[in-house]
């Protein structure tokens, strides 16, 4: 009599599973992923006559970390994003506030509609029509004149950058705030009136720390959006002085220098993660653990 | 025996370290109304998702007459299923929603396909409603979409997980009937998940009783009201005085368990040695209730204690008693017999019973 | 100060945050109907003439054409994309999920002048270098996770029971993909569809890095920027902007028609 082998269940591969589960995968390895590495590898060409040849040197590294105005740029970079990061919370916590608390649900949806809006919407065009607000014969200075006013500079300094800053990434910022605002009890806050707490010590006291997470990654996404940004720098602040953004695409466009751009990309890409880190650390630490 | 429908042959079901279902062995007879009761996580629904196909049996068979279906996917079975969340499409009609089974199998075209859903609608009283969104439905009406939606695909076997948990209190009776005229008109067998007892005495010719995964008693509503084989189904139908002690006399004439309260008689013979602990247990309505002072009626066992509480639901009174040693018992009568002994809270009575309406657990 | 007076100084300040985002928009539009030749005050009066100056604009239609292509593909590939993630998210569960789920949301975070150098270089290596592939391969990357993030939200309201119901019923996992959860999806998909089209749309800087001389309508508007101001980028830029906040809109209301229940944010108001 024949014996039939005990029928053992093969680990099957679930065609339908991959099929929907490859389509990311593939794309984002092959033109998410493999352009950063590329990138990073491109570190170490060399140019030679306008040219680039596959390498392995460490010369462009070297170059750009002994040049001092690598140093300006990036500490400009960085210092403009940190305050266009606590700027922009700070501008914008009021308004989330105002809009989660005090706002009808009409209100709210209209507002909600109103800053997604621009999130998707034509910025390179916005930052040109700062431009023409903030422009030496621009409408300000226009409208100061009118007014007998003498006109104020403003285009070409880091003060128009900042207002670039604050158009790319207010709405998300307010976005993000008023989200993480309408996730707090409102019952706490009442709580907290009636406890004798008064109401600007409520917002500090009881509204703030609940809507912590959301205040720290509006945050992170202001430093994000401003540390990479192109466009204000260069048609706002007239790239005086150079950020690093700006630096790339100058050594690209004009200088040619791919493997050199590509060094300044990788830093920038290197600080991003670190600063990421640390914040979503600050953001989801534990209430109470570091006073 | 013939060969029953379905058949869960040591039928087991892990998720990684956690055992939903332990080892179930259960046939199925074709025609029969069969319900699975427990309380909430021991199993029921594993269980009938595995007869469904949706979830694969970690070990043992799952067969349908003779055919084993471990390895049958769910689409390739016939064993629609009416869920607890009814799971109808939103996004289609109430006939759309009934078509959909029936598109699956392409046995029908178009027009025929219509005419079939429209009669199973039609069966369940809702017609009218054929071209209506999802949306626009009662919980009612809802469930009856989702009757209509598996009974037309004419199965041999429908599942049902707690169908009427969320139906309120009136509609879940009406459905009952209903149910229950269904399953006698189809002749087919109804597999129905239930925690709730009402559902599943009104309804099942068999019940099967789970706790934490494991079978505790397969049986009718009889048997399991009258003769609950452990202390958790005695428990969890609740209809039912538990009484421990030590079994101290067993043999032909019937065992003998003694405690605090005294020596009290049982019919049967038990797997239970004596020495060792076991428990009676008395049906609450089957228990003799009079005032302490009146005289005994010979032949029965007694306990006696003083009333603590009366609760009414509808004609029936249920009567809780402390007794001397700090246990409590209860007793259901009907109002009109009880009446006439004019309880009070504290007054002193007597329980008694025939020795052979109690049965004998494990302690 | 009393209650009401704080909220009426807070309101007020949401309608001055409202303004500031909204002024150069205003400005925009507003200066490419005006005659003078520098966008400035007082007023000069009103022209079509800048309109018909882009209409006439070879390179500004080129673009546009170019734009459109990359803005299409881009949004079908990105939300079919975005549609099979969020599927895989809400379906399945396996080691190195989390992992998964970080690669496909998190291009949008990568400053788009890095993405615009690492894919001139790694176009360039694959030979892409100056089509408009190269920029469409580019826009998926940025645009897929929008995708998913709109798709996956709907499916958070899809009661787990419908796709076994579905299965139960005799239709296989790929019939109950496109009887069930593709019509379920809909509006998700069509609000994915606009919105991963606008963000192609607006795209300028992997544009302006791998397009070389196929250039798109926001890389013509960069090197109009680079050059004179002139009241022709006003009327052009009013023109994106229009097709822009029309697919935005309409990405909206498809999300609100869905979540008139829920609204996005009601924590608000009891
Ligand atoms: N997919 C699953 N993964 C892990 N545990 C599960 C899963 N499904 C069910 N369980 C567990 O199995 C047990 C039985 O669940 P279930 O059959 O749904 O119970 P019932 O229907 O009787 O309430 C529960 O403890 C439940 O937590
Ligand atoms: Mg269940």
């Amino acid at each position: 009599m024949d014996v039939t082998p005990p029928k053992r269940s093969r680990p099957r591969i679930d065609r339908f599973a991959v099929f929907w589960a490859s389509p990311s995968l593939v794309w984002q390895v092959a033109f998410f992923v493999a352009p950063l590495v590329v990138l990073v590898w491109m570190t170490f060409w060399r140019v030679k006559n306008f040219k680039l040849e596959q390498d392995f040197i460490p010369d462009n590294w070297i170059r750009i970390f002994s040049s001092g105005f690598f140093y300006d740029a990036f500490l400009y970079t960085f210092w403009m994003a940190l305050v266009a990061a606590v700027l922009i919370t700070l501008i914008a916590f009021p308004a989330a506030y105002a809009l989660a608390f005090i706002a009808s649900p009409r209100t709210r949806t209209l507002a909600i509609v109103a800053l997604i809006t621009p999130f998707f919407t034509s910025y390179l065009v916005r930052i040109y029509s700062w431009q023409i607000i903030l422009a030496e014969k621009g409408i300000i200075n226009g409208v100061l004149g009118l007014a007998g006013i003498s006109p104020v500079n403003i285009i070409g300094t880091s003060t128009a950058t900042m207002v670039g800053y604050v158009t790319l990434a207010l709405p998300l910022v307010l976005l993000i705030q008023l989200f993480s605002l309408s996730m707090v009890d409102k019952r706490l806050v009442e709580a907290a009136y009636n406890l004798g707490c008064g109401p600007l010590k409520t917002v500090f006291k009881v509204v703030v720390p609940s809507a912590r997470v959301g205040l720290v990654i509006g945050g992170t996404f202001a430093f994000l959006f401003a540390f990479g940004d192109y466009v204000s720098p260069l048609f706002l602040g007239g790239s005086k002085p150079p950020t690093l953004s700006i630096l790339i695409t100058d050594q690209v466009k004009s200088g040619n220098n791919w493997p050199r751009a590509a060094v300044v990309a990788v830093v920038m890409v290197i600080t991003l993660m670190a600063t990421l880190t640390v914040m979503s650390a600050v953001a989801y630490r534990r209430r109470g653990g570091a006073r | 025996m013939s060969v029953p429908i379905m058949t869960l042959d040591k039928v087991r079901k892990s998720y990684g370290d956690s055992v939903a279902v332990h080892s179930i062995d259960l046939e199925i007879a074709k025609g029969e109304f069969i319900a699975l009761m427990g309380p909430s996580g021991c199993g029921k629904t594993t269980t009938l998702r595995m007869l469904a196909g949706l979830d694969k049996p970690s070990a043992g068979e799952i067969r349908m007459w003779s055919r084993v279906m471990n390895d049958v996917p769910a689409w390739e079975r016939d064993t629609p299923m009416v869920w607890q969340s009814y799971a109808l499409f939103p996004f289609l009609s109430v006939l759309e929603n009934v078509e959909f089974g029936l598109k699956q199998r392409r046995t029908t075209d178009a027009v025929g396909r219509r005419a079939k859903a429209m009669e199973w609608l039609d069966r369940l009283g809702i017609a009218g409603m054929a071209g209506r969104g999802i949306d626009q439905l009662s919980g009612g009406q809802r469930q009856r979409v989702a009757l209509a939606r598996a009974l037309a695909l004419e199965p041999e076997v429908l599942l049902l997980d707690e169908p009427l948990s969320a139906l309120d209190a009136h509609l879940r009776v009406r459905m009952q009937t209903e149910l229950a005229r269904l399953h006698g008109e189809l002749g087919i067998t109804f597999v129905y998940v239930t925690h709730t007892q009402s559902e599943a005495f009104a309804m099942a010719n068999r019940i099967v009783i789970m706790s934490e995964g494991r079978v505790q008693q397969i049986g009718t509503p009889q048997d399991i009201y009258r003769a609950p084989a452990t202390r958790f189904v005695a428990e969890f139908i609740g209809a039912s005085n538990i009484l421990s002690g030590t079994l101290k006399e067993s043999g032909a004439g019937g065992i003998v368990i003694e405690n605090a309260l005294g020596r009290f008689r049982s019919a049967g013979a038990t797997g239970i040695a004596v020495g060792q602990d076991a428990a009676f247990v008395i049906a609450a309505d089957k228990i003799a209730l009079t005032r302490a002072a009146d005289p005994a009626e010979p032949g029965l066992d007694a306990v006696t204690g003083t009333v603590a509480a009366e609760e009414f639901i509808g004609a029936v009174v249920t009567i809780h008693v402390d007794l001397p040693d700090g246990r409590s018992m209860f007793v259901q009568k009907q109002q009109n017999e009880v009446g006439r002994l004019g309880l009070a809270r504290g007054d002193e009575v007597r329980l008694a019973w025939h020795p052979q309406d109690t049965f004998v657990i494990p302690g | 100060m009393n209650a009401a007076t704080v909220r009426w100084i807070l309101m007020g300040y949401v309608l001055l945050v409202f303004l500031f985002i909204l002024a150069p928009i205003l400005t925009l539009v507003a200066f490419s109907f005006n005659v003078d030749r520098f966008p400035a005050l007082p007023w000069g009066g009103f022209s079509l003439a800048w309109y018909e100056a882009v209409f006439a604009d070879e390179t500004v239609s080129t673009g546009f054409r170019n734009t459109m292509i990359v803005a299409v593909t881009t949004a079908v590939v990105a939300t079919f994309i975005g549609f099979a993630t969020a599927y895989v998210d809400y379906r399945y569960q396996f080691t190195g999920k989390r992992a998964y789920l970080a690669l496909a949301s998190l291009p949008p975070t990568v400053p788009v002048v890095i993405l615009g150098i690492a894919n001139l270089s790694f176009m360039a290596a694959i030979g892409l270098s100056g089509t408009l592939t190269a920029v469409i391969l580019g826009h998926v990357v940025i645009a897929a996770p929008y995708a998913m993030a709109l798709i996956r939200i709907r499916l958070a309201d899809l009661d787990p029971a419908i796709e076994p119901a579905a299965w139960n019923l005799g239709a296989t996992p790929w019939a109950t993909m496109g009887q069930v959860i593709v019509p379920f999806c809909k509006p998700a998909i069509l609000s994915s569809l606009a919105i991963t089209a606008a963000v192609s749309f607006d795209e300028f800087m992997i544009a302006w890095f791998v397009s070389g001389i196929h250039e798109t309508l926001p890389v013509r508007i960069l090197a109009m920027l680079q050059g004179q101001v002139s009241p022709r980028i006003n009327a052009v830029g009013s023109l994106v902007f229009l097709v822009t906040v029309a697919l935005v809109v309409v990405a909206q209301i498809a999300v609100f028609s869905w979540r008139r229940k829920r609204p996005l944010a009601g924590g608000g108001d009891g």
